[in-house]
């Protein structure tokens, strides 16, 4: 039969349950680490495809390493430590391909959209693009403009803004975050249309 | 496939068993070190002084010492087999801790015997057969310390190859201790302590290839 879960609901303990047979507590010891390692790795990562790659990766980790866990110490601890040596190895296997001059260019693998070349492809493109454009603050909207569409490097978009260069890298990537998320939101919207 | 899916494919698996805790791991591991000891030092031969030697204290506090080490080390290495095993990052200083208070002891007994014509003398003896029994007595225990690590998910894999093989080594050199009726330091330096630091770090290349968890 199985247990009422609402009296202890740590992770611990339903770790512990788990291990013990329960797969209802393991089923819950799932349910609630997902989001919380996607918050952890979305983070560090920026293309939402890999960071769902990437929990995954850890979540079978979790998985794989169950029988390591000691209910006596901290779960997150644990989990944490499994998350964190899984995202270095994805970001090592990442760093190694470059230094091997495998470029991998995430805005234009994600964002494709906002290439030179597309944007004024059609007149729809352009409607899209806007579309998913109004969605950024009125900075980052700017900086994208001046990077993706009118061609300026990341010093003459520094220069022009008035902003250190990592400044405008960290705001370009926080919103080419956004439009993928919005692009993914309208997607879905069409989709279901 | 969709993290969902996934997840519910992991919850049908089920977690696994858990591992023994470490100090328990530890217990069986160094019941068999004993056992394992005994056996090889019977077939070696006690060292003709033996009985005379456990009459000092200063021998049997330096084999209580390196017994201490050989525990400390297998435990850190048992510890370090979790993922998390930084959560008890005092345990991998207590074997280095032992390893000072072995040298002091040893060295404020018969320090002053050890200079560099003894050293190089030491050397020129070339006494092989002591770091090939310390290789040979922890080969086995070796490869059974690694491959129990190995069950394990370690993530900090040369801490736990260097542990592993601080562990079998200590034994080798109580082993040795044991057998061997030479009590020179200079010669237990050259030839028993530094070939057990050479296995130690050979340990944590091992470590490496073998215990990193993919």
């Amino acid at each position: 039969m199985p247990r009422n879960f609402a009296k202890d609901h740590s992770l611990e303990h339903l770790m512990a349950l788990a291990q013990q047979g329960e797969q209802q507590a393991y089923a819950q010891v799932f349910h609630k680490i997902t989001p919380i390692l996607r918050s952890f790795v979305g983070k560090k990562l920026n293309r939402i495809e890999d960071t769902e790659d990437v929990v995954q990766e850890i979540l079978i980790s979790i998985h794989q390493a169950s029988h390591t866990y000691d209910s006596d110490r901290p779960f997150k601890v644990w989990m944490f430590s499994i998350a964190r040596y899984r995202l270095n190895d994805y970001l090592r296997t990442i760093y190694g391909l470059r230094k091997k001059g495998i470029e991998i260019n995430f805005e234009d693998e994600s964002y494709g959209i906002l290439s030179k070349e597309n944007v004024t492809k059609t007149h729809e493109d352009q409607e899209y693009l806007n579309k998913i454009m109004r969605s950024l603050p009125a900075k980052q909207r700017k900086i994208v403009t001046m990077i993706k569409i009118n061609g300026y490097s990341i010093q003459e978009t520094a220069l022009a803004m008035d902003m250190s260069e990592s400044a405008v890298k960290v705001s370009a990537h926080r919103a080419y975050k956004i439009l993928a998320q919005r692009a993914l939101e309208i997607k879905e919207i069409e989709e279901l249309e | 496939m969709k993290t969902e899916n996934l997840i519910q494919k992991l919850i049908d698996e089920g977690p696994q068993k858990p591992m023994p805790h470490p100090i328990k791991q530890t217990t069986y591991w160094l019941l068999g070190m004993m056992f394992y000891l005994l056996i090889f030092s019977g077939f070696a031969g006690l060292r003709a002084d033996i009985t005379e030697k456990f009459l000092s204290l200063h021998f049997v506090i330096e084999l209580i010492l390196i017994v201490t080490i050989g525990i400390f080390s297998a435990l850190s290495a048992f510890c370090l087999a979790r993922p998390d095993g930084q959560q008890l990052p005092g345990l991998k200083i207590v074997p280095f801790a032992l390893i000072v208070m072995w040298l002091l002891l040893t060295f404020s007994s018969s320090g002053d015997l050890v200079n560099g014509q003894n050293l190089v003398h030491s050397i020129s003896l070339r006494q092989f057969d002591c770091p090939l029994h310390i290789a040979l007595f922890s080969l086995p225990p070796g490869i059974a310390l690694f491959l129990f690590v190995r069950m394990g998910a370690t993530t900090q894999f040369y801490w736990a190859g260097s542990m592993a093989t601080l562990s079998v080594t200590s034994f080798g050199y109580l082993l040795m201790r044991l057998i061997e009726p030479n009590d020179n330091l200079a010669h237990l330096i050259i030839w028993h302590i530094l070939p057990i630091m050479v296995i130690c770090l050979f340990g944590m290349i091992i470590g490496k290839l073998i215990l990193k968890w993919r």
